[in-house]
């Protein structure tokens, strides 16, 4: 899968990248909102992971800008899990709601299951 | 409150009126009198005039019948006529008798000596004589004693007879105009006195409807000014009459009416203090509600951060751990991990001790231990130990100072200094300058820490010293940081009596300022002092 990962936390980004790219996905990394969203305008991308505390351009801004123009798979990662955030999100067009901190394995497994859905 | 009037109005014109009336009838009963008495005086007068005038009627006619029969005897020579001389002549006796007492005048008393002489030497001389010579038919005889003045003395006392009569009646008359004049007079003075009755009498009323108009003028201005609750000065009146009782009554009423709107214009301000006090007390209770909601606002929202914090390098260190035990790894792989798993374990230890460390400060149990200490030695030994890290970067030092000790924590303050000058160097590009500059004037010292690298946006100032507050711009994710630094400092100097400030020009670098007090004169620098 041609997956965008939006996160301002180098570390994070790094943790996710080196535990997707091992199972055969493809990775492009955003440093922030506003990145985020051109980096989905210049790819083709089957999967959006975004943060939801970003610099510039919060996660749920990129999600609603995205779903203006597209029907992408988006995942939410935020260490915000109280419900109002998760509804926020749901609300925004996220398909699914990822707390930090995960499980790398249980990612893996998230991800299959929204690729088999898609296919 | 109300009793008898001593001097009621009523009274006052009962009396008025029955004055009135008293003089009225006096003055008509005088009048009266004074008439009757004049019309009697009047009337004697008149029936002695008249009887006056019979008298002297009387005197006339037996003159004239004595004197005309005598001349009738001589010229017929008749026995009837003599004898009707002698009666006339006792009538005119009897007539000279009656006037005797009238005679009032001298003319008249004359008149009555002359007729009494007249009659006497008429008949005692003249007639014996005449009857002798008629007699004897001795006619010249008769001429000559008729001659000798009897004829002249005769008609000169019918004249003066006359004449006497002609002058009663003049009087009569003249008595009747004055009686007339009299009475005219009489009905003048009546008039007058009519008139000056009711004048008078129309005064006192007057005067005493004016003794009542101007004071009930006054109590009505009064009572009008205090129904639109203005303050009322009325004298009482000292009278003893139907007014002096509605004064007295108006007085006390007033008196009553102006105590009460006291007590209640002092009871409308204490009530009116009263509610001020409550509705002070209401906006206190709203703002100290607000104070709270806002409090807890912040804590939902600081509990919501420092979760978000906590749980950043939280996910890496389970994400890491996690895929070095599932995963077969090739040994740089490893070592990556483990740096990383120990820089975000760091990390969050900061993040803690960050935290508890401000959480004391703000609840009031930091204390400072202040010596006397110098910055200049402090800061040294800062820029000594970040520079290991930072081979990068350029120091600079400047001392202007005049005064170097201060009252100070050496521990707290290194803390600061550190944080600055970290931050410098985590801002500025490499080969960027970090400059310190020392200086003070009479009250305090002056600390800047200059650095060439972003600068802070003017908007994001303010909030520079709130906890977990990031500028946000990615360029500084990347260099960490717990976000709790400058709140931190902040706390420390003001603890320290001092302020913290910044200045910066985006895109040119930030000047961090310390202005911390100096020691008062005299006072021992080294004197430990606690403060929160």
């Amino acid at each position: 899968m041609n997956i965008l990962i939006a996160d301002d936390e180098e570390v994070l980004r790094m943790l996710i990248v080196d535990t997707l790219e091992e199972e055969g996905h493809v990775l492009t990394e955003a440093v922030d909102g506003k990145d985020a969203i051109e980096q989905f305008q210049e790819g083709k991308f089957d999967l959006l992971l975004v943060d939801y505390m970003m610099p510039r351009m919060t996660g749920i801004e990129v999600i609603r800008q995205v779903r203006e123009t597209s029907k992408v798979k988006i995942v939410m990662l935020t260490a915000k899990t109280q419900e109002k955030d998760v509804e926020e999100a749901k609300e925004a067009g996220a398909d699914f709601v990822f707390p930090k901190p995960f499980s790398p394995f249980k990612l893996i497994e998230l991800i299959e299951e929204l690729d088999g859905e898609q296919k | 409150m109300i009793t008898g009037f001593r001097k009621s109005i009523r009274k006052q014109f009962l009396f008025i009126m029955l004055a009135m009336l008293f003089l009225l009838m006096m003055g008509a009963a005088a009048a009266y009198l004074i008439g009757e008495q004049l019309t009697e005086g009047y009337k004697e007068k008149r029936k002695a005039m008249n009887e006056k005038v019979q008298t002297v009627r009387f005197v006339e006619s037996s003159f004239k019948n004595t004197v005309f029969s005598m001349r009738g005897y001589i010229a017929f020579e008749n026995e009837k006529e003599l004898q009707q001389a002698y009666d006339s002549s006792r009538d005119l006796q009897r007539a000279i008798r009656e006037f005797e007492p009238l005679a009032s005048s001298s003319r008249e008393k004359k008149l009555f000596t002359e007729l009494a002489d007249f009659r006497r030497l008429y008949m005692n001389h003249v007639v014996p004589k005449a009857t002798v010579f008629v007699k004897d038919g001795d006619h010249e005889s008769i001429h000559q004693l008729w001659a000798s003045g009897v004829t002249d003395s005769v008609n000169f006392l019918i004249k003066e007879i006359e004449a006497e009569r002609a002058g009663l009646n003049e009087s009569i008359d003249l008595q009747y105009q004055q009686f007339l004049e009299q009475t005219k007079k009489l009905n003048i003075f009546t008039a007058i006195y009519v008139v000056f009755v009711l004048v008078v009498t129309s005064g006192a009323v007057w005067v005493l409807f004016r003794r009542i108009g101007h004071p009930l003028q006054e109590l009505t201005t009064a009572a009008e000014k205090l129904a639109a609750g203005h303050e009322v000065q009325i004298r009482q009146l000292k009278r003893r009459d139907e007014l002096g009782v509605l004064s007295t009554a108006f007085v006390h009423m007033a008196r009553t009416i102006q105590e009460r709107e006291h007590d209640l214009t002092a009871h409308n301000e204490e009530l009116v203090m009263q509610q001020e006090e409550l509705e002070r007390m209401l906006a206190e209770t709203e703002k100290m509600k607000n104070r709270l909601l806002e409090l807890d606002r912040l804590k939902s929202e600081l509990v919501s951060t420092v979760s978000h914090e906590l749980r950043t390098p939280l996910a890496s260190i389970l994400g890491f751990t996690e895929l070095m035990m599932k995963r077969s790894l090739g040994e740089e792989k490893q070592k990556k991990y483990l740096t990383t798993i120990h820089q975000e374990a760091l990390r969050l230890t900061n993040l803690v001790n960050d935290f508890l460390d401000l959480q004391r400060m703000e609840s009031g149990a930091f204390i400072c231990s202040f010596e006397r200490v110098d910055p200049k030695l402090l800061i040294e030994r800062v820029i000594e130990a970040v520079s290991h890290t930072a081979h990068h970067h350029h120091f600079q030092l400047v001392d202007e100072r005049s005064q170097k000790w201060l009252n100070g924590d050496e521990e707290r303050l290194i803390q600061v200094f550190t944080n600055l000058i970290s931050n410098a160097v985590k801002f500025s590009p490499k080969g960027g300058m970090i400059a310190v500059h020392l200086e003070n004037d009479a009250h305090n010292m002056i600390i800047n820490v200059k650095d060439e690298g972003l600068g802070i946006p003017a908007a994001e100032i303010p909030h520079l010293f709130k906890k977990f507050h990031r500028i946000d711009n990615s360029d500084r994710r990347k260099i960490g940081g717990t976000g709790l630094g400058l709140a931190i400092c902040k706390e420390i100097i003001e603890a320290h009596g001092g302020e913290i400030m910044i200045s910066s020009e985006y895109g040119k670098g930030s000047v961090f300022s310390i202005v911390l007090p100096l020691p008062a004169e005299g006072q021992q620098a080294d004197h430990k002092t606690e403060a929160n």
